[in-house]
Order: C-alpha cells, then sequence, then structure tokens
C-alpha cells in the first residue's frame, strides 16, 4: 500500500543543513495499523508529512497505492491526499467557526459532491463517533475528547485508503485517548483501511500491527506488535 | 513604561514593517491634507486682507457705488467740503486684457495723480518713491499714458516709450508706457497685473462716461471714521455707500471661508479613513500578540502597562506619520494655493495674489495635533481589549469564535444613529436649516462607522453558504476572516464606506450642480451662436464689449436677430448680487428674480424689490421667481432698456445670434470672427460648444475633491489590503489544514479574494447608499446655505455604477495579492504555526 524507497528529507543550507530523516525505507501492507515511534526531532512527523504528499523527499520515492508521489503535480497530490487520505492531528485543527458536522463535512465538500451524499455520510460517521446529538456545536463547545472524536470522523467520511495520524492521542487523557485508538483500529479492522500513527506513547504504538522506531532520521527498529508488546510493555507498566 | 515600549513595543513595530508604513502612511496622507488645505487657506485668506488693504492704501473710509461703474465723478468735489475730509480720490478700477496672444488680465487704476500721492506709493524702479512716472506733465497730458510694473515689462522686453496694445470694454487701444513701477506699495499687491493712469483716460479706456467706481478718503486728524460717515450720509445720493475698507472683504471672506469649509470636510474624511486604518492595523497586532500579552501579563505587567503599551505603538507611528505628513503637507499647500487662490479670486472678482506658502505655526499644530489624536484614538479601542484580556484566555493558542457580544450593541446604536440620521435628514429638507444637515450628515458618519462590523458579520454569516453553492469550495469558506475578525474587517469596511461615500456623494454634487446649470443655460440656448468676449474680466464674468459690436454683427446679410445682454455687479443689502440686462426680460418696472436671490432675502413673487440705480433708488415688482446661477448672492434681471437708462451703461456682455434660414452657420462665424473677432477677442459659441464651457466650469471647481478623493480611496484600498493579508496570517495553520485536507491552492486564494470582493461590495452598496444621503443634504440645504447655489439632486447612475464596479475591481486587486500569499503558504509550516 505504501512504500518509502531510500527517502532522506534535508532541511537548510550548506553547513546549516541536516537530514530529519536520512536513507528511510519501509514498506506498509493494505490494511496494516504500523505505529510510529521515536524521540523528539526524530523525524516522525517528517515521515507522515511526506506520506501525506504534504511536504516532498530531497532524496528517494515514496509509492501510495502503486502511485509514485514525485511524478504528481500539486494539484494531483491534493486531489489524492482529499479522496484517499484521513488526517488525525494533535491538536484536532478543526476550523472553530464551522460546526462539528461541517467539519467532518469538509473534505467532500471541497471534493465537490453535493449534498444529499454528503448529508448521510456525515451522519453516518459522527453516529460512529457518538457525536450525532452534538452535531450542531462548534469546536469551543466541544471537550477535547470530542472534537478529537470529530477529527477522526473527519478523517474517516472520505473511506480513505490511508489514514495518518500524528499523535492523535497527545491532548487526551488516558481514558479518551484508549477510546480513540480503540476506534480508530476497529474501524480500520472492518473497513480495510491502512493506518499509519506517530506517537510518543508506547501504550498508543501498541495498539498497532507494527511498530517502527525512528532515531536521529533513521529507522532504528522494526517490530510486529506481538514481539513490541512483549519487549516494550513491561518496561512501561 | 519606556522599558517596555523599548523592549517590546518598537521591535514590535519593526519587526512588521508593512502594517507599520501602512498605518504611518494612513496618518501621513491624513495630516498632509489636513496642513495643506489649512496653509492654502490662510494663504489665501492673507492674499485677500493684502489685496483689499493694499489698494485701500491710507484711506480710513471709501464711498462705493451701488452698482459697476455706478458714481458720479463730480460727487468728489462735494465730498471734499465735509467737515472731517482731508482727502478724497476719484478711484476708478476695471480689467482690460493685453492683446499679445496670452490675454494676460491688467488691473486698470484709475486715479487722480495729484491726489495719490496721499494715499498710496508707487516707487520707481531707481527706489525713490512717488518716482515711478518719468514726466508727470507728459503722463496727464496723453490719454495713452500707463505706468506698469517692472515685472510686466521685463516679461516682454519693454521699456518707457514703448506700446502695449489692451483690449478693454471699449475696445483695442494701444497704450504707451510712460512709468516704471517697482513692486513695492500696491504694485507688490496685484504684482505685474496693476497698470496705473490717469482717471480721465482709464474711464475712456473701460468705456465708462464720467463715471468712477469708488472715493477713496482720508480723514483729517480728530475726526473719527464714524462721525464722517454720518456727515457723508446726509450730502450723498441715494444708491451710495460709506464703509471702512476691511468691510469690502467680508462678503469675499464669507464665501471664501464656506468654500475652504467644503474643503476642510475632505481632508477629515481622509482623516477618518486613516483612523480605520490605524485601528485595523492596531487590533491585528493585538491579535496576533494575545500570546505574548498573556505573557507579560503572567510576569506581572500591569494591565495599565499593557495599554499604555499599545498607545505608545499608535503614538510613534502617529509621530512618524505626522513628520512624513508635515513635509509632504507642505509641498502639497504649494501646488494647492495656486489653484485655490485663483479659484476663489474668480469668484469673488478680485485679484488675488499667493507668493510664497507660509509655514503657519498654528496650522503645523492643528495638523500635529490632528495626527496625534487620530492615533490614540484609533489605537484606544484595540489597547483596551488587549489590556482586559484575561490571562489564562490569552495563552490560548486561538481565540474562542463566538459571535461577539458588541455586536448586537453595535447593530442597535448603528441602527439608533440610523435612524436619528433620517431624521435629520427630513427636517433638513423641510426646513432648510443647516444644523439639521449637519446633524445628519454626523449621525450618517456615526451610522457607518458604528454599523459596518455588524453588518459584514451578518453578510458574511448569509453569504456563506449561498457562495458555497454557486462558487464551491472556495464560496464555502467566503466569510471565515470576517467572521473571525469581525472587528478589523468591520473598520475596513466602514473606511471604505466613508471613501466610497465621499466620491459618490461628491459625483451627485458635480452631476447635481452641471445638469441644473445646463438646464438653466437650455433657456437661453435656443439661438444659433452665442457671441461674448473671450477675456474673463475678474474670473467668471466676461468682459464687456461695446455696443458697435452689435452693429457690426446687424450687419452681415445672415444675420437675422442680435440679442444682446449686459451683465452688472450690484450691491443689494450690503452684498454684492448680479444684475443682468435682457432684451427679452421683463416689461417696465417688474424684475425677476433667481431662487436662490429669493431664498437669501426672503422675496417672492409679488413682492416689491428696490434697487440702488445713478439715478437714485428705484422699485421693481418681482413678477417670477426663477433658476440663476451669474452670482452666489442671487441675480436680478430687469429689461435692458431700463438697465442702460438707469445705470448708465451702454455695454454689453452676451450677444445670442440667430440666422436667416439656410444660412451656412460655417461660413457666418468665420465671417464674425473674421470682421469682428479679432479686435474684441470675440468667441462666438454654438449651443454644445456653450454647453462644454458650463460643463468643464463645474468639473473645474469640483477638480479639488478628485484629488482628495483620490487619496482617500488609496488609503481605504490599502485597508483592504492589510485586512485580507492579516486575515491570511491569522488563519496560517487553518489554511495548513485545509491543504492537508486536500483544498487546492486556487480554492484558498479564491476564499480569500471572494474576502476582498465581499468587503468591496459591501462598502460599495453601503457607500453609494450613504453617498445618496449625504449628497441629498448637501445640495439641498448644505450648498445653498455654505455657496449661495441652488440645485436639483441629479443621480449619475452611470458613475455611481462605474465608482461601485471601480471598487469591487480595485479590491479584488488588493486582496489578489495576500490571497495569492494565501495559496503558496508551505503547509507544512503552516501548520506547525501555534
Amino acid at each position: 500500500m505504501i512504500r518509502v524507497d531510500h527517502v532522506t528529507k534535508m532541511y537548510g543550507n550548506g553547513g546549516k543543513a541536516f537530514a530529519a530523516l536520512d536513507d528511510v525505507s519501509l514498506t506498509v501492507q493494505r490494511g496494516e495499523f504500523l505505529s510510529i515511534m521515536g524521540p523528539s526531532g526524530s523525524g516522525k512527523t517528517t515521515l507522515l508529512h511526506l506520506l501525506g504528499g504534504l511536504d516532498a523527499p530531497t532524496r528517494g520515492e515514496i509509492w501510495v497505492d502503486e502511485r509514485p508521489l514525485s511524478t504528481m503535480t500539486d494539484d494531483e497530490i491534493t486531489v489524492f491526499r482529499r479522496r484517499h487520505v484521513g488526517y488525525v492531528f494533535q491538536s484536532f485543527n478543526l476550523l472553530p467557526t464551522l460546526s462539528a458536522e461541517e467539519n467532518v463535512a469538509l473534505q467532500l465538500l471541497l471534493d465537490g459532491e453535493p449534498r444529499r451524499v454528503v448529508g448521510p455520510r456525515v451522519t453516518r460517521v459522527l453516529e460512529l463517533a457518538g457525536l450525532a446529538h452534538r452535531r450542531h456545536h462548534r469546536p469551543d463547545a466541544l471537550s477535547g475528547g470530542e472534537q478529537q472524536r470529530v477529527a477522526i470522523a473527519r478523517a474517516l467520511v472520505n473511506d480513505p485508503l490511508v489514514v495518518l495520524a500524528d499523535e492523535p492521542t497527545g491532548n487526551l487523557d488516558s481514558r479518551t485517548g484508549e477510546r480513540m485508538l480503540e476506534w480508530l483500529k476497529s474501524t480500520a479492522e472492518t473497513t480495510g483501511q491502512t493506518v499509519v500513527m506517530v506517537t510518543h506513547d508506547p501504550h498508543a504504538a501498541s495498539y498497532g500491527d507494527r511498530t517502527v522506531t525512528l532515531r536521529d532520521g533513521r529507522v532504528a527498529d522494526d517490530v510486529p506488535e506481538k514481539r513490541w508488546r512483549a519487549r516494550v510493555l513491561p518496561l512501561v507498566f | 513604561m519606556t522599558t517596555l515600549l523599548r523592549l517590546v513595543g518598537l521591535r514590535e513595530l519593526l519587526a512588521r514593517p508593512a502594517r507599520s508604513t501602512l498605518a504611518v502612511i494612513g496618518i501621513a496622507l491624513g495630516v498632509a491634507l489636513v496642513l495643506a488645505i489649512q496653509l492654502a487657506n490662510r494663504a489665501t485668506f492673507g492674499a485677500l486682507r493684502q489685496t483689499i488693504d493694499g489698494t485701500a492704501g491710507r484711506a480710513e473710509l471709501q464711498v462705493v457705488a451701488a452698482s459697476d461703474g455706478g458714481l458720479d465723478e463730480s460727487l468728489a468735489s462735494v465730498i471734499r467740503g465735509v467737515a472731517g475730509v482731508a482727502t478724497a480720490v476719484p478711484v476708478v478700477e476695471g480689467t482690460a486684457f493685453v492683446d499679445d496672444g496670452r490675454g494676460e488680465s491688467l488691473t486698470i487704476f484709475g486715479v487722480d495723480l495729484g491726489d495719490e500721492q496721499s494715499l498710496r506709493t508707487y516707487e520707481g524702479t531707481g527706489g525713490d518713491a512717488n518716482e515711478a512716472i518719468e514726466d508727470p506733465l507728459v503722463f496727464l497730458a496723453q490719454p495713452d499714458s500707463v505706468a506698469v510694473t517692472r515685472a510686466f515689462t521685463t516679461a516682454r522686453g519693454l521699456d518707457l516709450g514703448d506700446h502695449v496694445a489692451v483690449l478693454a470694454g471699449s475696445g483695442r487701444h494701444q497704450l504707451t508706457i510712460r512709468g516704471v513701477m517697482a513692486e513695492t506699495g500696491v504694485a507688490r499687491v496685484l504684482g505685474s497685473g496693476l497698470a496705473v493712469m490717469d482717471l480721465f483716460a482709464a474711464e475712456r479706456l473701460l468705456g465708462r462716461d464720467r463715471r468712477i467706481d469708488r472715493i477713496d478718503l482720508v480723514l483729517a486728524p480728530g475726526h473719527p471714521p464714524a462721525e464722517v460717515a454720518a456727515a457723508l450720509g446726509a450730502v450723498l445720493p441715494t444708491g451710495t455707500a460709506v464703509e471702512r475698507p476691511e468691510q469690502r472683504g467680508r462678503q469675499v471672506e464669507a464665501m471664501l471661508t464656506a468654500f475652504q469649509m467644503i474643503l476642510s470636510s475632505a481632508s477629515l474624511i481622509a482623516l477618518a479613513v486613516a483612523v480605520f486604518i490605524v485601528y485595523n492595523s492596531l487590533a491585528t497586532v493585538v491579535l496576533e500578540r494575545r500570546r505574548e500579552i498573556g505573557l507579560l501579563r503572567a510576569l506581572g505587567v500591569r494591565r495599565r502597562q499593557v495599554l499604555a503599551l499599545h498607545l505608545g505603538e499608535a503614538l510613534v507611528e502617529g509621530m512618524v506619520g505626522v513628520a512624513l505628513g508635515t513635509g509632504l503637507g507642505l509641498g502639497l499647500a504649494r501646488l494647492l494655493a495656486a489653484p485655490v487662490a485663483a479659484s476663489a479670486s474668480g469668484a469673488l472678482g478680485l485679484p488675488l495674489l499667493v507668493g510664497h506658502v507660509a509655514v503657519d505655526v498654528p496650522a503645523l499644530a492643528l495638523a500635529a495635533a490632528a495626527g496625534l489624536v487620530a492615533a490614540l484614538l484609533a489605537a484606544l479601542v484595540p489597547a483596551l481589549g488587549a489590556a482586559r484580556l484575561p490571562i489564562v484566555e490569552a495563552m490560548r493558542a486561538t481565540a474562542a469564535v463566538a459571535a461577539p457580544r458588541w455586536a448586537g450593541r453595535l447593530l442597535g446604536a448603528a441602527i439608533g444613529c440610523a435612524t436619528v440620521a433620517l431624521g435629520a435628514v427630513l427636517a433638513a429638507l423641510r426646513t432648510k436649516a443647516p444644523g439639521f444637515a449637519y446633524l445628519a450628515d454626523a449621525a450618517m458618519f456615526a451610522t457607518i462607522g458604528l454599523g459596518s462590523a455588524p453588518v459584514m458579520l451578518l453578510v458574511a454569516r448569509a453569504v456563506s453558504p449561498l457562495a458555497g453553492r454557486f462558487l464551491g469550495a472556495g464560496g464555502r469558506l467566503l466569510g471565515e476572516s470576517s467572521r473571525r475578525l469581525p472587528a478589523r474587517t468591520g473598520a475596513t469596511v466602514a473606511a471604505l464606506t466613508l471613501g466610497i461615500a465621499f466620491s459618490a456623494s461628491t459625483s451627485i454634487v458635480a452631476q447635481s450642480f452641471e445638469v441644473s446649470v445646463i438646464d438653466w443655460a437650455q433657456s437661453f440656448m435656443g439661438h444659433d451662436f452665442f457671441v461674448r468676449s473671450a477675456l474673463r474680466e475678474r474670473g467668471f464674468v466676461n468682459a464687456p464689449l461695446p455696443p458697435r459690436v452689435m452693429d457690426e454683427l446687424r450687419a452681415l446679410p445672415e444675420v437675422r436677430t442680435v440679442t444682446p445682454f449686459r451683465l452688472i455687479r450690484q450691491r443689494y443689502a450690503g452684498e454684492t448680487i448680479a444684475l443682468t440686462g435682457a432684451s427679452n426680460g421683463p416689461a417696465g418696472k417688474t424684475a425677476w428674480v433667481s431662487d436662490n436671490f429669493a431664498r437669501r432675502y426672503r422675496k417672492r413673487a409679488g413682492d416689491l424689490l428696490r434697487l440702488d440705480t445713478p439715478r437714485g433708488r428705484r422699485a421693481f415688482r418681482i413678477v417670477r421667481v426663477d433658476r440663476n446661477y451669474n452670482s452666489d448672492r442671487g441675480t436680478v434681471t430687469v429689461a435692458l432698456g431700463t438697465l442702460r437708462r438707469l445705470w448708465r451703461d451702454g455695454l454689453v456682455t452676451d450677444i445670442n445670434i440667430d440666422l436667416v434660414p439656410g444660412a451656412d452657420r460655417a461660413a457666418v462665424r468665420a465671417a464674425i470672427l473674421q470682421r469682428s473677432g479679432a479686435e474684441y477677442r470675440l468667441e462666438v459659441l454654438e449651443p454644445k460648444a456653450l454647453e462644454a464651457q458650463l460643463t468643464a466650469g463645474i468639473e473645474r471647481t469640483f477638480a479639488f475633491t478628485w484629488g482628495v478623493q483620490a487619496i482617500t480611496l488609496v488609503v481605504a484600498f490599502a485597508g483592504v489590503f492589510d485586512t485580507v493579508l492579516a486575515g491570511v496570517l491569522a488563519r496560517r495553520r487553518e489554511i495548513g489544514v485545509l491543504r492537508a485536507l486536500g483544498c487546492l491552492r486556487r480554492q484558498v486564494a479564491t476564499a480569500f479574494a471572494l474576502e476582498g470582493l465581499l468587503i468591496g461590495g459591501l462598502a460599495a452598496a453601503l457607500g453609494v447608499a450613504g453617498g445618496l444621503a449625504l449628497a441629498f443634504t448637501q445640495v439641498r440645504v448644505l450648498f445653498p446655505d455654505l455657496l449661495g447655489y441652488v440645485a436639483d439632486v441629479h443621480v449619475p447612475a452611470v458613475r455611481l455604477a462605474g465608482i461601485a464596479a471601480a471598487s469591487l475591481v480595485l479590491t479584488a486587486a488588493a486582496a489578489a495579492l495576500p490571497a495569492r500569499r494565501a495559496a503558496h503558504l508551505v503547509v507544512t509550516e503552516a501548520l506547525a504555526v501555534s
């Protein structure tokens, strides 16, 4: 589903240049839930940005659904993201003047979908998120957990091939965070969506099928979920 | 406090140079206009007083005629016999034109040179007082003698004994230069346009039949002017008045004041726009600095220090703006002074020479104070908002976006002001009282200022879903910035609305006067040609023509009828009005009066009107009140024969010509010009050409306002640029999110460009509506009161549509650059904005 092929991402020029990612290669299978871990500055978020086409690698190639991103124009990548990628941000990033319903509908509306199509799909994901009764509320009237559920509903409303989540539980309490992760995982399993989640939290990472650890822009570790649980969780709890 | 301002405030100003520059430019332009108009006005007033004082010389009293050339020359000897009169000097003052292709006007000063020495000084070029005339005996003996200024002879390469051809009321004359004056005394006041002649020679040149304009009096010591004036009243015939020289300037000053009030109000509008721009700029700064303000408060900075910090920043911007504006204003004043004086000179019938524009300390202080007060006033609301921010709320990344509580209150206040404005407009139209009109204008400005933000909010809410339906995703995001930053967007709408309202009202006023004047002209346009002198005497009045011109015209076989008119100045109730003699005018002892005359002097048809004539006071029954634009104080029309007989005036001002059927118009026109054109410098106009001349005259009158409008609109459009750019900066993270969710660059750009268009569209709608309301009170109430002219309201629909369309195009253009910037934000950097 996703293939990262010898990707390097440099920032800065000349002597001040540094590699946020340094010759990273990995593959993510369709339907797989991949957790990416690593300390601050290890390149996690940069990798996520590159996977979503928000930024371009300095070297190397990224393939999503068999399409090399480097051959696509900015508009093509944008439309691809709109139709096939769901994004979940750490700080929710809901538009403050739009209601929960409008925030969820945004991607479909941007794509020019008619309201008769948008309405039922938005209702369905809001019901799944347990927020049907809060659909007309604005973000500032919702709790942090509710806001993140709206953000996940927004990421899922277009039935994306890939969900990219950047610290989705970073601003939530542990109980709410767990509920979010369970929902994300169950939805991915039900629909066969690929999920790539960046996190600091080993417990959150344990929801993944596999965990890749980055350190100084390189892949330091790449282990399946069972081995990960066995190796890391006893150290945490 | 200064530490905080130095550490935080000044660095902040330098860190956002574009916005600081915009605020400074706004203040600078406002200050420049206020200063320039003040200085130009003061220079014109100064020139006016110099002219009046200079031409009066040492005269303490003046005996003046009721109309042009209306005093009998022999009156001087009667006056000399009155107790307290030391010297009585008869004066003829008129205009002649140098016949050298340039047609420069000369103020002909005809005096009795023997008596004149006691009144005024004419200095010779050698520097000796009263030696301007080489040989007084020859000067008096030869009626073609004239003394001119050194500047006049130098400009033309002339010297003593040389000849100069002039055109005057009696036709073309060759004068001989027998005196050259240095630019001192009267010559300094009137400049190179002064020509001194002997009284008798001047009377002949100007076509006066032993009649003079005034008698200047020097009083004997120990005789107060009031006492002598009373004694003179007993011996003078009806129709003559005794006044102090400074009284002559009063009507002129009143008119000048009205004219300058209009200019000053235009400069205040520019300053008001600047206030909105500074407000806008600071409101954006406060929004962007919320976290910093929270941090400062958390670190122990007091609320009043936060308030002072923001006011201090505005003061710094204001001071820089005042410094720049002062320099700009001084330059602008030099450009404005000459046209303002020329326009006043034309309207007032007095030669006004503005030398250099003096740097006037009170004017500088006023302009500087206006700039600083404007900056502080603009900063007050955002500064108070910053000071009152709760610390925890300020530390949040973004502000809550609930509808502001003040929106409802502002809307209520705006509706209240609009109601007051409407009531005042109706009261003004009904009572014609200028007080109601001023109240209406003030209430309308308050409505625009208070109502723009809440109306913008309402419109943004209403338009957003609709735009989404028709314009796609870009349209759906329309109005977002306005909803996020309603006060700032509202300020921009208010600034632009003010600019457009000012432009629209000026256009309507100009159109109203243009159409009204043309309508008036239609009443005498049913002729084939209009013949008159191409030279203007004292600005707007055409130079008079001798009656033999009519004989020459009648002699042409193709000419069927020749209809002459005469226009002179007449004193009425202590003011100068226009008196017209029309060959097709009212019969016998009846008169027509203009509507501005009827309004000013409370006369109507059927009333008796008493006019002082050289043959004594005469009564005329008013039989018609009609429209006439000959004078701001009003026009009285009598039969031409009556004017000739009672006012002893044989000259003509305008001649209407009708041709025999089938006549070749072009050939007749050529024949008139060939036969009489050169000698009398005639212009022969067809109705369309006359209409074009009148239209051009009105446009010249409003020319000053176009410049002010342009500056106001430029500042306002810069505000649109700033507002949309601020929207982009404030919504960077949102733009990043939208782009991450699949929003195309062009969709982002469309949203912001449409935001600019929304501002432009709303401002255009409100501005045109406000302009219409302003124009109604100006045309119907204020201008008749201030300028003396009455007009009907005519709305230039095409021009208003043009203003609205131009504002849309310009706002779209102003928004284009920030919209492009929004579209090209780097998504990952935008997402990183906290």
